[in-house]
């Protein structure tokens, strides 16, 4: 007995040495390589959920990111400006609930993950944080309807500390080569659909991480070699405690906990990461696609954002296609899971 | 709007509070403006400067106290102490109510102030509190009951737990349990109440007597027992109605719901006055609530018998939502590897599993008359995905997704299943494709199947053709019959085996089948043995032998296969016509004809081989001893 509780906190202490205290440091040495460029300086006194976000450089989807998630209750957001002119900073500027850091000249693009970390811990420890890409709108059950701080009021209230979510690419009737985006014309009403069919679960990975694969990059991309899917998992919103850290962009998280989709006792509510990245301007596309690579774990997974710069000319709208007017439609596919959420 | 000079009875609420000033400025106005008066605690420990602003916006406000602010925690004698003080201010400011009612900021009002009022004038007198005798009735359903009061708690059990457990443990251990203050019968029950101010008044005196106070201080939740006790022991039980008029449901990890702007109408469904706890994020709520509170929109009346009962709706969302909807995949929850997703799905679909694909075709040219049905060719074949109606794709996957397909055959079939809501979806599988599908066909409950065991020589003139049959293939007679006989008669040898082995493959998996769905009373399997030589043994009750009194496979003509075809496709949950489309006679016609006149054809041939052939597929001009066919194919068995 004394023998079992010694091994467990020997393997508390290994993993801790291991993964966390890596994490901690290179999340610090990256924070110092950064500098505050506008907005509070630290998580005083804002939000209790926190968007920390990384800007690739594609101002015109930054109010449409914004609004979406301003009206899901997101008070404050913390943006890191990699874009190729760091000019973030210029094009908020009136936005009262946004902070904007950059990189003290180069960083490479494997450091984003551990600078996106650094301003979690900034902002957010003890409280949500919402991790996306700007191309991403996180959709939960009833979203149009319900608050974020309603979704992390109920996971906390099942002894929860996070949320897991599938990535589900969008797309239009066209190439979204021949769209264009204009004022009033947002990118989900020119991505309006998405893949209802050909997701599966794969079997659990190292550190509890559970894949999900599918969608349209693996049966539009990677239909001759399908294991090479990208994996579609992700965690966008957690508590951020002092041991948590993400390790491999949004989708392995440290502790392991935290990877596991569901409850062993009954399923649990998850999300949906609406992913617009078809709309997405060239270079800042490129580099995000740069970022990722670096950023993933282990290095075998395939990333997301490549695929992405490749369907801009394809037409993907097929027979399995749906259209996205609300939750209810992942709802009926299973992408979203209600969970016992009243 | 309720007009308050010209209500019969005064009721005064008890709200306490401890975060969110707007939601707590919202819900005081909505009851000041309805007429009734307000006394409220905000919490201590909360930020100063939102009680600052409760104090400007109720400054001179004579319907609304605030009362002496204490540090509320959870579980504690404050929460007691924090309602005393608002009773302490509801008679200093001389309102002298009819009722008091109890309610924290984190409830709204779900029906009119005027039902509330008639509600309370036509019980006049009763005491709306839950007060079980603890000492007799099981109340609390997870920690301790009784310990509660028989011992002291100094700590916290919430924030101090080991240390509260520690210090109770001891307590047990030295026999240091205590008496009940004054002798009185403990009782609990929900903090949420509704009393008169006359009781309250006598409460109050007795919250005063010497030690009374002292003693609840060091019990465990004491607001789940104060007031319930002292009312409980000063009030007869005919006039104490042991239900709420606040609704509020549990988890099952025992946390309040928290209802969110989209529940209004579960809210003013349910036969109570109030609700807790609701979500502050969405005003909208509010607003929608507001409307009942004034009148403005109607809800249902209910009778007293109906008070406090709440409907299933919750219970039964939960139960439904608790492993992911049924029917539906759950992803991120791990899946058995045989059945993946198919394990999840309750649709029926069926399989038609059969030794040759222009049997096969047969049978599809049938049941694709129904229009309640959606036949899929051979989605499991090598080369191509057969779709129904010849579709290019179907559900996401083309008909060349052949590695897609093959990375998760259940996940396939389910995905084909589901994205058909309408109709029962179908499809072929000769019997050596179809990954281990025909396995999950026998053994899971849904699915239904509907076996033919071929003809050998249909088989063979395949098997001699390459194999592998699409839909559209034919069979090239012209290129048997040029073939030599004693080249035919060794891939004779050659393909018998082969095909024994697969009848013996599809007898296993009816035998498991048989065992596995024993329990299920639904006719699940259908079996057609379509070779007249075979003795085949009766496996299931809905085995059909075509046992033609005509020689052969001959005796196979349209009306026989129609004949048999409508119970089959029945007992897959189809119902066919009696009258075949124009089409389909010609297709089926034509294509018995050319099997018929082939497999004389291929008989011959093999005889002229030298082969030995069972007597009834022996041509009548030849004198060659018969091989028992059917035996070997019995024998396989």
């Amino acid at each position: 007995m004394l023998a079992e509780f010694f091994d467990s906190f020997s393997e508390h202490r290994k993993f801790f040495f291991r993964y966390t205290l890596p994490l901690k440091l290179a999340s610090l040495r990256a924070g110092r390589r950064l500098e505050h460029v506008f907005g509070k300086p630290d998580g005083r006194k804002i939000a209790s959920v926190i968007a920390v976000v990384p800007y690739y450089g594609d101002h015109r989807l930054l109010p449409w990111f914004l609004t979406y998630y301003r009206k899901l209750g997101i008070k404050f957001f913390a943006f890191l400006d990699v874009s190729t002119e760091r000019d973030l900073a210029d094009r908020i500027e009136s936005a009262t609930d946004c902070a904007v850091w950059r990189p003290k000249g180069f960083m490479h693009p494997g450091k984003t993950v551990d600078a996106l970390n650094y301003l979690r811990h900034r902002y957010a420890r003890d409280r949500w944080c919402l991790s996306v890409e700007p191309y991403d709108l996180l959709v939960f059950p009833k979203s149009e309807t319900r608050h974020i701080r309603d979704l992390t009021d109920f996971m906390e209230s099942e002894q929860r500390k996070h949320v897991f979510a599938i990535v589900v690419d969008t797309y239009g009737d066209v190439p979204a080569s021949e769209m264009s985006l204009s004022g009033e014309i947002s990118p989900a009403d020119q991505l309006p659909y998405f893949d209802r069919f050909g997701y599966q679960t794969a079997a659990a990975e190292a550190l509890d991480v559970i894949p999900i694969l599918g969608g349209v990059q693996r049966r539009y991309l990677y239909g001759d070699e399908p294991q090479r899917a990208p994996a579609l998992n992700r965690i966008p919103l957690l508590k951020v405690t002092w041991d948590c850290y993400y390790l491999a962009s949004t989708r392995v998280v440290v502790p392991t906990r935290l990877n596991t989709p569901h409850s062993p006792w009954h399923s649990t509510t998850t999300a949906c990461l609406l992913r617009y990245a078809l709309m997405g301007s060239e270079m800042p596309l490129h580099i995000a696609k740069q970022a990722e690579p670096a950023q993933l774990y282990p290095d075998s997974v395939t990333p997301l954002f490549a695929g992405s710069e490749t369907m801009t000319s394809a037409i993907l709208k097929n027979q399995g296609s749906q259209q996205f007017t609300s939750s209810q439609n992942l709802l009926d596919c299973g992408l979203l899971n209600n969970g016992q959420w009243f | 709007m309720a007009n308050g000079s010209e209500m019969a009875l005064k009721i005064t609420f008890i709200i306490l509070a401890h975060q969110n000033p707007v939601i707590v400025l919202r819900l005081v106005n909505a009851l000041i403006q309805a007429g009734h008066t307000v006394a409220l605690h905000y919490d201590k420990k909360a930020d100063v400067e939102d009680y600052r602003k409760l104090e400007q916006a109720f400054h001179g406000n004579p319907a609304v106290r605030l009362a002496k602010r204490v540090k509320v925690y959870w579980g504690h004698w404050s929460i007691c102490e924090a309602t005393l003080n608002c009773i302490d201010e509801i008679a200093a400011a001389g309102w002298e109510p009819d009722y008091v009612y109890y309610a924290s900021a984190s409830d709204y009002p779900i029906r009119s102030s005027d039902a509330l009022v008639a509600f309370l004038t036509r019980n006049n007198g009763k005491e709306f509190i839950e007060g079980v005798p603890s000492d007799k009735q099981i109340w609390v359903k997870g920690g301790p009951q009784e310990e509660r009061y028989q011992y002291r708690f100094w700590f916290n059990w919430r924030d101090q737990y080991k240390r509260a457990s520690f210090f109770l443990n001891m307590q047990k251990k030295l026999g240091l349990k205590r008496k009940f203050v004054l002798g009185l019968e403990p009782h609990m029950g929900s903090q949420w109440w509704v009393l008169t101010w006359k009781t309250l008044k006598r409460v109050m005196e007795l919250a005063n007597t010497r030690g009374v106070r002292r003693f609840f201080k060091t019990t465990l939740i004491p607001d789940e027992l104060f007031f319930q006790t002292l009312v409980c022991n000063l009030v007869p039980a005919s006039r104490i109605i042991s239900r709420p008029l606040t609704l509020y449901q549990f988890t099952d990890y025992m946390v309040p719901i928290i209802y969110c702007a989209d529940r209004v109408e579960y809210l003013i469904r349910q036969p109570f006055f109030m609700a807790r706890k609701l979500s502050p994020h969405r005003l909208e709520l509010y607003d929608a609530l507001d409307k009942v509170w004034f009148g403005h929109s109607l809800t249902l009346a209910f009778t007293n018998d109906r008070v406090a009962m709440i409907s299933p709706e919750y219970e039964t969302q939960r139960l439904k939502h608790r492993d992911g909807v049924k029917g539906l995949p759950l992803y991120g929850k791990p899946v058995p590897d045989w059945y993946e997703d198919l394990a999840r799905l309750e649709d029926t679909f069926f399989a038609v599993i059969g030794l040759s694909v222009s049997e096969l075709r047969i049978a599809f040219l049938f049941l694709s008359c129904s229009q309640k049905l959606l036949c899929h060719g051979q989605i499991f074949h090598p080369k191509c995905i057969e779709f129904a109606y010849g579709s290019r794709e179907f559900a996401g996957y083309t008909t060349d997704a052949i590695r897609l397909r093959d990375t998760s055959a259940p996940n396939f079939v389910a995905n084909l299943v589901r994205a058909e809501a309408k109709k029962t979806t179908g499809f072929l599988i000769f019997a050596d494709h179809g990954w281990h599908i025909p396995e999950i066909i026998f053994d899971q409950p849904h699915p239904r199947a509907l076996l033919l065991r071929g003809d050998p020589l249909i088989a063979f003139a395949e098997f001699i053709c390459g194999g592998n049959f699409t839909l559209e293939d034919r069979i090239d007679w012209n290129m048997i019959d040029a073939m030599p006989p004693s080249v035919l008669v060794r891939k004779w040898h050659e393909f018998l085996p082969q095909f024994e082995k697969r009848l013996q493959k599809l007898d296993n998996l009816v035998q498991s089948g048989i065992e596995k769905k024993r329990g299920n009373n639904w006719n699940w399997l259908t079996e057609v043995d379509l070779d007249v030589t075979r003795n085949s043994r009766l496996h299931s009750q809905n085995f059909m032998r075509i046992r033609s009194d005509l020689a052969g496979w001959a005796g196979m003509t349209l009306s026989r296969w129609r004949d048999w075809m409508i119970p089959a496709a029945k007992n897959l949950g189809i119902q066919l016509s009696n009258a075949i489309p124009a089409e389909t006679s010609r297709e089926v016609t034509t294509m018995l004809a050319g099997l018929e006149a082939g497999r004389k054809m291929l008989i011959g041939a093999l005889a002229a081989g030298g082969a030995t052939l069972p007597e009834e597929l022996d041509p009548p001009d030849t004198n060659n001893e018969p091989i028992p066919l059917g035996a070997r194919a019995n024998r396989a068995r």
